[in-house]
């Protein structure tokens, strides 16, 4: 129980830091942290319910997450490039 | 010991999501991180916390760390930390965890007696028999999210 | 394997669509393979029905339509006909589109084609059939326009493709009144049903589906795109003559045919319109100098002839001239695409003496005009007749006009034959590549014996044909070959004032049809759109003037005091809308974490709601 409290607090925290940083890497990094709060979810209703496929899961959003890095980092750059700077708030084009 | 890794990952957490510099942001996370190997080991699951190690710990950490690199400066102006929707969002944030706590108090969960027998060789039984073909789907992902980096990320 | 008939030509198609450009030269040898590969089915399927049984297949795809083809001793024959002439003009087209910069993109579009064309005759519900019958309308518009950069081209395929659409909307509609009243598309079903709808509703519903077959086939007064079509490369007009596009029109009639019986009203409208637009076409093809014009004009007639044999309750005779139609049109188009590659030009001025210079082209056309005049031994002459016969049987009237109709093809096909291949040489011709007059000779030998054996014989509309319809046509076309042979031929009379004549230029501008349709189409969109800027001018602008003149001169002539009443109207309206957009606009940040937060609090939100 405490440990589903913690990963909902670890979310929660994710989710603040996606909600108000300005730095695009952190941005990431937060969304990074809201996955693993989700894995440590599944990991610990695994091993109450003696069953394998939350690990199963955690194993394949582990790989999606890598491959949402790496996609990540791509457009990173290009913001940085568009716009010399990787703060967010400057790239609001969808504002007319 | 389970709170001792609990209160290393929140405060840690914490820090990855407040701290100024932006370096410092991602040593928090590498350290939330491993926290979490940790907590995968603790609860049965030695695998999964093997596989964090290596993929987040290691491979997402050492991109992150390069798209840093890539785009920042020695003597950049720090970028504040925050933007102006500090308060709704905490606001918000917490409203929802409260919620979310308010939910768990309620759940109704009874840990089944006994421990798994040997979870490394079920998860391999498991990946090659049930789940093969989402097995090799994520495969393609990885392989479409490498091109499509490399796609995205090339100067014209 | 039925469904494999229309899928090799389309993965043809698809083939030559994304590797052509790396094919090039061999490009063609991909779409023949394939089309000779559905001949060969095709072949397989007709023996296995010609004994008598008929091949369905059907896999489901909607809940109300299934994915059904069906072969039975019409759709059978019309394979062959379809792929046979269709593999002819293809491999004729590797000599004729030689050297071509989208030579391979040709033999895409002829594929395409080929494909719809024969998903048509294999359809087996009303839907199935429309889409594949738009397929055709889109390869023909492919094709017409392939030489795109001319700009006749261009418009002429725009003109088929509107055209043809403009009876195909009548066709859609007819499909759907069938649907609301019977609530199935499939043949089976209709045929076996129909009966039970009043006969107006069934009117009603043929007349409208007849419309896609005025505009496919080209019956007056849809028919103007035919001759245009003639912009095309030359075999792909012998493809839209002979076997596909306009053989979908009078198809589609003999499919249904037991649909349109229960409305004896539409087959009577059918049979007079077809002879009537036999008689125009003949009478215009008489003024003209082109050859192909001259081609066009003569498919055209043959078309209402066709349809006539429908509007004369002789489907079966219908069906056996479109097929005897399809070998001859196929071997005259093929002969003079022969002509215009030796001589550049499609104006019979600049031919002459061709008989000598290119013998094989000469011998093969003769044998496509003789069948087109109905001379017997010759194909035409059996399917004309019986089509004479049957309306002699059914409608006297269109019989005689028949009868006048035939004596003019056989006028104007020799006036074509004694203007370009008698004489002195003009020029310096030389006969065409042996891949051009190959298909030429097969052709000619479909052209000549075909109408010995009737394919649709003993079906049971079969009435003998009396002496008086064999004497009175083969004596017009005589007639008509002679009269031909003593004004252009032997040049006995001189027709040299003719062409001033006001019923000369009035035939020779098609009866000023296009002229009409671009002054009544064309002039009452302008009309119409002149009308709506007048409109636009007089009712808009001028209700912003008035209250704009009506508040400067009350204020003017009254007082201040006005104009603060009405500017400031005005002004707080546009204030009032401004602020809402303001202050909408302030919910529009741009920031995506702005609007995550907005999703976040919703989230919340409706937690909070549910409790």
């Amino acid at each position: 129980m405490d440990i589903l409290a913690i990963s909902l607090i670890l979310f929660g925290l994710g989710l603040f830091g996606a909600l108000t940083r300005k730095n695009a890497v952190a941005i990431l990094m937060s969304i990074e942290l809201m996955l693993n709060a989700v894995n440590l979810n599944f990991v610990y209703f695994s091993r109450t319910l003696i069953d394998l496929s939350g690990q199963i899961f955690t194993l394949f959003i582990i790989a999606a997450a890598a491959a949402e890095a790496a996609i990540g980092l791509a457009i990173i750059l290009n913001l940085y490039r568009e716009f010399g700077d990787i703060d967010v708030e400057k790239a609001a084009l969808l504002k007319w | 010991m389970i709170y001792v890794l609990a209160a290393i990952l929140l405060i840690s957490a914490f820090l990855t999501v407040t701290l100024k510099n932006i370096f410092h942001c991602a040593l928090a996370l590498a350290v939330a991180l491993l926290t979490l190997a940790g907590f995968y080991f603790y609860l049965d699951a030695p695998f999964v916390g093997v596989m964090q190690l290596i993929i987040y710990v290691g491979a997402i950490m050492i991109l992150i760390i390069f798209a840093i690199m890539l785009t920042t400066r020695v003597g950049d102006r720090l970028l504040s930390a925050a933007n102006h929707q500090v308060m709704p969002s905490l606001l918000a944030v917490i409203v929802f965890v409260l919620f979310g706590i308010a939910a768990i108090r309620k759940l109704d969960l009874v840990a089944k007696a006994g421990k798994m027998s040997d979870p490394i060789a079920g998860l391999g039984r498991e990946l090659l028999t049930t789940y093969l073909l989402p097995f090799e789907v994520i495969s393609l992902l990885l392989l479409a999210a490498l091109v499509g980096a490399v796609v995205i990320a090339r100067k014209d | 394997m039925v469904i494999l008939i229309p899928l090799l030509p389309a993965l043809a198609f698809a083939a030559l669509v994304f590797f052509g450009w790396q094919l090039k030269e061999r490009a063609p040898y991909v779409s023949i393979a394939a089309l000779a590969g559905s001949f060969l089915l095709s072949l397989l399927a007709a023996i296995e029905v010609f004994q008598g049984t008929t091949i369905e297949v059907s896999a489901a795809w909607l809940p109300i339509v299934a994915f059904s083809f069906r072969i039975d001793l019409i759709s059978a024959w019309m394979l062959l006909l379809v792929t046979g002439v269709g593999l002819m003009i293809q491999i004729y087209s590797i000599g004729y589109m030689k050297g071509d910069p989208r030579f391979a993109r040709f033999f895409a579009y002829l594929s395409l084609f080929c494909a719809a064309m024969l998903g048509v005759v294999l359809a087996n519900n009303l839907l199935l059939l429309y889409i594949f019958w738009e397929l055709v309308g889109l390869g023909s518009y492919l094709l017409i326009g392939f030489w795109f950069e001319k700009p006749s081209a261009a418009a002429a395929c725009k003109k088929a493709f509107i055209f043809t659409r403009a009876g195909d909307i009548g066709f859609f509609l007819g499909i759907l009144l069938l649907f609301l009243s019977l609530g199935a598309i499939d043949f089976q079903t209709i045929f076996s049903q129909a009966h039970t709808l009043s006969v107006p509703l069934v009117t009603a519903i043929t007349l409208l589906i007849f419309c896609g077959a005025i505009g496919k086939s080209a019956q007056f007064p849809l028919h103007v795109w035919l001759p245009d079509a003639m912009e095309g490369p030359t075999p792909v007009s012998a493809l839209i003559h002979a076997a596909t596009m306009v053989a979908a029109g009078v198809y589609m009639v003999a499919r249904l045919f037991p649909l349109f019986e229960l409305a004896p009203l539409t087959l009577t409208i059918i049979g007079y319109l077809g002879i009537g637009t036999a008689l125009m076409a003949c009478l215009i093809a008489v003024t003209q100098t082109d050859i192909k014009k001259i081609m066009a004009y003569s498919t055209i007639s043959q078309l209402g002839f066709m349809m006539l044999a429908m509007g004369a309750n002789a489907p079966e005779a219908g069906m056996f001239h479109l097929l005897t139609h399809g070998f001859f049109k196929a071997l005259l188009f093929l002969g003079a695409g022969s002509i215009i590659h030796a001589v550049h030009s499609n104006e019979m001025s600049e031919m002459g003496g061709l008989a000598k210079a290119m013998p094989i082209t000469f011998a093969t056309t003769m044998i496509g005009a003789l069948a087109l005049t109905g001379i017997p031994p010759f194909s035409g002459f059996f399917s004309k007749d019986e089509i004479l016969a049957a309306a002699y049987h059914n409608l006297p009237v269109a019989f005689w006009l028949a009868v006048a109709a035939v004596f003019l093809t056989a006028f104007y096909v020799f006036r074509m034959i004694f203007k370009i291949f008698p004489g002195q040489v003009k020029g310096h011709p030389h006969e065409s590549p042996r891949v051009m007059t190959v298909p030429l000779i097969i052709l000619a030998v479909f052209a000549f014996g075909f109408g010995f054996f009737n394919p649709f014989a003993g079906g049971h509309h079969e009435e003998a044909a009396p002496l008086l319809v064999f004497a009175s046509s083969l004596g017009m076309a005589t007639l008509g070959i002679f009269t031909a042979w003593l004004l252009y031929g032997a040049k006995v009379v001189s027709l040299a004032g003719w062409h001033n004549n006001f019923l000369y230029k009035f035939v020779a501008n098609k009866f000023y049809l296009d002229e009409f349709f671009i002054y009544v189409f064309g002039w009452t969109a302008t009309a119409v759109s002149q009308g709506l800027a007048i409109f636009d001018q007089l009712v808009i602008d001028g209700i912003v003037n008035l209250v704009g003149r009506v508040g400067w001169i009350f204020a003017f002539v009254n007082s201040f005091f006005d104009i603060y009443i009405v500017d400031g109207l005005v002004n707080l309206l546009a204030k009032i809308s401004a602020l809402f957009g303001e202050a909408l606009r302030r919910a529009q940040t741009g920031l995506v974490q702005n609007y995550l937060l907005f999703v976040v609090v919703g989230i919340v939100l409706v937690l909070l709601i549910r409790r």
